[in-house]
């Protein structure tokens, strides 16, 4: 990192002003700083900092790679859009969710897909009321709108297919309006329990989105293509008006699709939106109990870019309670990044349907919610015994490679069988987990290695020592450190 | 390679008291395995503490998650409104044929589907009861809001669960280190709190899936590791793991892939009958678990409503028969209460099926329940009656259904503490 950046970086970390004449800054010791900096970005805008990643991000500077990260597009991908390609059709039966796990694990635009992960979950739809087809379509939307406006993201989830069928918007016709998408969009989607609407608004709003519809193309035996179409004839054309201070005299013809469109602006564009989704955010990249300053900063810059997601992404990483030392190590995984954490830091070979049935024993595969919550934020709901014991048991088959066709790629660890039990641990440590481990933890685990090698000769082939290995890598997947980022 | 004996560390390279004990422990956990002796039975001597009592009582809450809808479970085909409110999915009224509402009084019928629990609420001496129109005021249409208030039974959305303030008042010091077990894949808001209570998706789960001495060493570091000074959500995974190791010790016992039901009880092979099945084992191994909760989902029935909480119906009433055929004389000892988070709207929509409501309905058997009968005031369904113009409006509040349970068969509570600010009124259902 160049000395000027690195002092704004320093300037901006600790809110401490920059002498201008002598350039210096009144930091103790700048470089320590980096390296949170840079272990936060790898741990939150990653689904796990792999070595090639850590690489990556020193060569570049943490805040160039971060701006390379938030402009997804420029970075090849090929390599990756080749095995999603071809680990599921995209109109096959859980097509989306092994997609999603192929990019998280494989893709190089971590944090796009980090936010599609996200904005997924934050429209969720239950992929067992919906189409294949038209999951697959909302989460490659989700991914080219994941840096522009909230607005267009919100709008694109209200014509998708999948929402449509999965909130019922079909069957919502004038005369008889179905509530369910007004609801869950006011509720969930953007002002929040707390937005201040009334009933008389769900159904207002409801009566908005009549005529709303999509069409699905193909055999019914597996849908080829889905696309939204509004259907003026089922539409209400009367005035509606919401107590939230927004009213339409009511369209009709194709112009009545115009009131949605027009609802779902104002509906973004308020504060309360703001103030629910920058939180949430924060919750997902930074900390389950956001600081107030920080979610303030956020909002602000959500707020005055219009909702742009970018901006507001990028002022979360760089705001200073990013690297606040309660943030750092103290966030716990959730099912699916736990796997893929693990997975990527090894690099070994991985059977990404095998890979998603696992995800889906820890009850978090995407799109697979039933709810339309989406799953839940709170690190509280994900290290419980009920999330502990299908984790350990993940840990277990993986370490003793009977998950298919996934194996733990020993000799690229290990190019050499370490010497002693503290190689055998330092090396596993320092792939796995990025933080300093309880020295009682560290020598406990060189004691557990030390007496699985009691017996073994003092120069033991791989097949003498592999099963040890094994045992040693599941005690250290199973570890509560191994449960945080 | 060396095969060194673990290296003795001097007492200065750990500080404090609390490390030293923590040093001392997982030193005893080195000496032990490096001893080669089988382990899982040193686990047994730490948290024993307490053997059951034969005859615990057992409330089991049985959440139907999306607002069931009562008036499809326990029709109102007696009032002149159902009907017409319902022209596509009303229960038709009893005439003895298939499909048409099985009799409960003269103003509701059971779903047709649900024939082994209106055979247990026409019995001789029945124990299954149900209460209409329950609910709180004023009401919330949000499935979250609403499941929240459920399961807090407390006026505004902070302060844990009922069942957890109810373990917290009648705690002893002999209690079993699980009092209160849900089957879900985190713990509900209801045993939320400051007592430990616990939660896993099943009880197949409850087994440690590796070698001995990993299964030692995990369990030595989380309970021997000092977590004073680490952050909040570091201790969290510390205090979990040590959960987990107590509920894997305390059901060390089940055998759930092997558990015969006993009385020829035939459960549903689905999530409901599953659940049941388990809980039913877990009762049978008289651990003393007290409280047990679980969901069934897909009550959210906004379009084709008739046919899918058809199949939802027989699920439930396929479980919970067998449940009660299982449980056979220990049915005594259980109460098994069902609720959602509200019922739908009275008029059907456009969608042939039912929006979000007010009023819904509780189902209670086993115990001393008295059953037999239909539990709370009719609102009725007129105009005038109905909630914002569409919703039943809730006659019963819950948390009295839920004193009465706790008062009338699980030995007495607190309900200053368990429903604060709840000014009770009798149901008379226990």
């Amino acid at each position: 990192m160049q000395n000027s950046s690195r002092r704004q970086l320093a300037k901006r970390l600790l809110g401490v002003p920059v002498d201008p004449v002598a350039g210096s800054v009144s930091v103790p010791s700048p470089a320590p700083l980096d390296q949170v900096f840079d272990r936060q970005l790898l741990a939150r805008a990653t689904f796990g900092a792999d070595h090639n990643l850590r690489g990556e991000l020193q060569v570049m500077g943490a805040e160039n790679w971060l701006e390379q990260q938030l402009h997804p597009d420029s970075i090849d991908d090929s390599d990756c859009e080749q095995k999603v390609a071809s680990v599921a059709a995209p109109a096959s039966s859980g097509a989306a969710g092994l997609r999603m796990l192929t990019r998280a694990l494989y893709s190089r635009r971590q944090l796009a897909w980090r936010m599609v992960h996200f904005l997924n979950n934050h429209f969720s739809t239950y992929r067992r009321r919906t189409q294949p087809i038209s999951e697959t379509k909302e989460d490659d939307l989700f991914y080219k709108l994941c840096f522009r406006r909230f607005s267009d993201v919100l709008r694109m989830s209200a014509a998708s297919p999948a929402m449509i069928d999965f909130l019922d918007s079909n069957s919502n016709v004038a005369g008889s309006p179905n509530e369910n998408y007004a609801r869950e969009l006011l509720e969930l989607h953007t002002v929040s329990v707390d937005g201040g609407y009334t009933e008389t608004d769900v159904a207002e709003l409801a009566r908005v989105f009549t005529g709303w519809s999509r069409v699905n193309v193909g055999p019914s035996s597996g849908f080829t293509d889905s696309y939204f179409e509004f259907l003026p004839a089922r539409h209400d054309t009367g005035p509606k008006t919401l107590s939230l201070g927004w009213s339409t005299p009511g369209y009709s013809g194709p112009e009545g699709r115009r009131e949605g469109w027009e609802v779902l602006g104002f509906l973004a564009s308020r504060p309360r939106t703001a103030a629910f989704f920058c939180e949430k955010l924060c919750r997902y990249f930074v900390s389950d109990n956001p600081s107030v300053p920080l979610v303030a900063r956020v909002r602000q810059a959500f707020t005055g870019s219009g909702g742009d997601l970018r901006v507001t992404v990028r002022s979360m990483f760089l705001a200073p309670e990013f690297v606040a030392p309660e943030n750092v190590g103290n966030k716990t995984l959730d099912g699916f990044e736990y796997i893929t954490n693990v997975l990527r830091r090894f690099k070994g070979d991985v059977h990404v349907p095998a890979v998603g049935d696992r995800v889906r024993k820890l009850r978090s595969q995407p799109h697979e919610c039933h709810i339309p919550t989406g799953y839940t934020e709170d690190g509280a709901d994900w290290r419980g015994p009920g999330q502990l014991l299908p984790r350990w048991h993940f840990a277990e088959r993986y370490a003793n490679d009977h998950i298919t066709g996934t194996l733990v790629p020993w000799d690229r660890i290990f190019p050499t069988i370490p010497p002693t039990s503290a190689a055998w641990v330092d090396g596993l440590v320092g792939v796995l987990i990025d933080d300093p481990l309880p020295e009682t933890t560290i020598w406990a685990l060189r004691v557990f290695m030390d007496n699985r090698l009691a017996y073994v000769p003092s120069h033991p082939t791989w097949a003498q020592v592999r099963p040890h290995a094994r045992a040693l890598l599941t005690l250290i997947l199973q570890l509560p450190e191994a449960q945080l980022h | 390679m060396t095969n060194k004996r673990p290296q003795e560390v001097s007492p200065n390279e750990v500080r404090g008291g609390d490390s030293g004990a923590t040093r001392r422990s997982v030193l005893q956990a080195g000496a032990l395995a490096a001893g080669g002796m089988a382990l899982p039975g040193s686990l047994a001597a730490r948290s024993r503490l307490a053997k059951p009592r034969g005859n615990t009582k057992v409330t089991v809450v049985l959440f139907q998650h999306g607002g069931a809808d009562s008036l499809s479970l326990y029709a109102p085909t007696g009032d002149p409104n159902y009907a017409s409110l319902r022209p596509t999915i009303a229960i038709p009224p009893p005439s003895g044929t298939a499909g048409t509402g099985l009799q409960m009084d003269s103003m509701f019928s059971m779903h047709p589907n649900m024939v082994g629990t209106h055979n247990a609420f026409r019995a001789q001496q029945s124990t299954c009861a149900v209460v209409q129109a329950c609910g709180y005021s004023p009401f919330s249409r949000s499935h979250f809001q609403s499941q929240d208030y459920y399961e807090r039974a407390l006026a505004g959305l902070s302060g844990g669960g009922w069942i957890n303030r109810h373990l917290q008042v009648t705690a002893t010091p002999h209690d079993v280190p699980v009092r209160a077990l849900a089957l879900r894949e985190s713990l509900p808001v209801s045993m939320q709190g400051p007592y430990p209570c616990y939660s896993v998706a099943s009880t197949g789960e409850l087994t440690y899936v590796g070698s001995s001495d990993t299964r030692l060493f995990l369990d030595r570091l989380a309970h021997g590791t000092a977590i004073q000074g680490m952050l909040p959500d570091q201790q969290a995974a510390y205090r979990a793991q040590r959960d987990t190791f107590s509920m894997l010790e305390m059901f060390s016992v089940l055998d759930p892939d092997n558990y015969a039901p006993a009385n020829g009880a035939n459960y549903p092979m689905n999530h409901i009958g599953m659940n049941l099945r388990q809980i039913a084992e877990v009762i049978k191994a008289d651990l003393g678990v007290e409280f047990f909760t679980f969901m069934q989902h897909g009550w959210d029935h906004h379009s084709d409503q008739a046919m899918r909480l058809g199949e939802l119906a027989m699920d439930l009433d396929q479980a919970v028969t067998a449940f009660f055929d299982d449980l056979g004389n220990l049915a005594q000892d259980v109460v098994l209460v069902t609720m959602s988070e509200f019922g739908r709207t009275v008029p059907e929509n456009g969608s042939f099926g039912t929006d979000h409501g007010a009023g819904g309905s509780m189902m209670l058997r086993g115990g001393a329940v008295r059953g037999g009968q239909v539990y709370g005031a009719w609102p009725g369904l007129t105009p005038s009656a109905l909630q914002v113009g569409d919703s039943l409006t809730p006659t019963t509040d819950f948390r009295d259904v839920l004193r009465e349970v706790l008062e009338g068969h699980m030995g007495g509570t607190d309900p200053a503490v368990v429903f604060p600010g709840r000014v009770y009124q009798q149901v008379g259902v226990l």
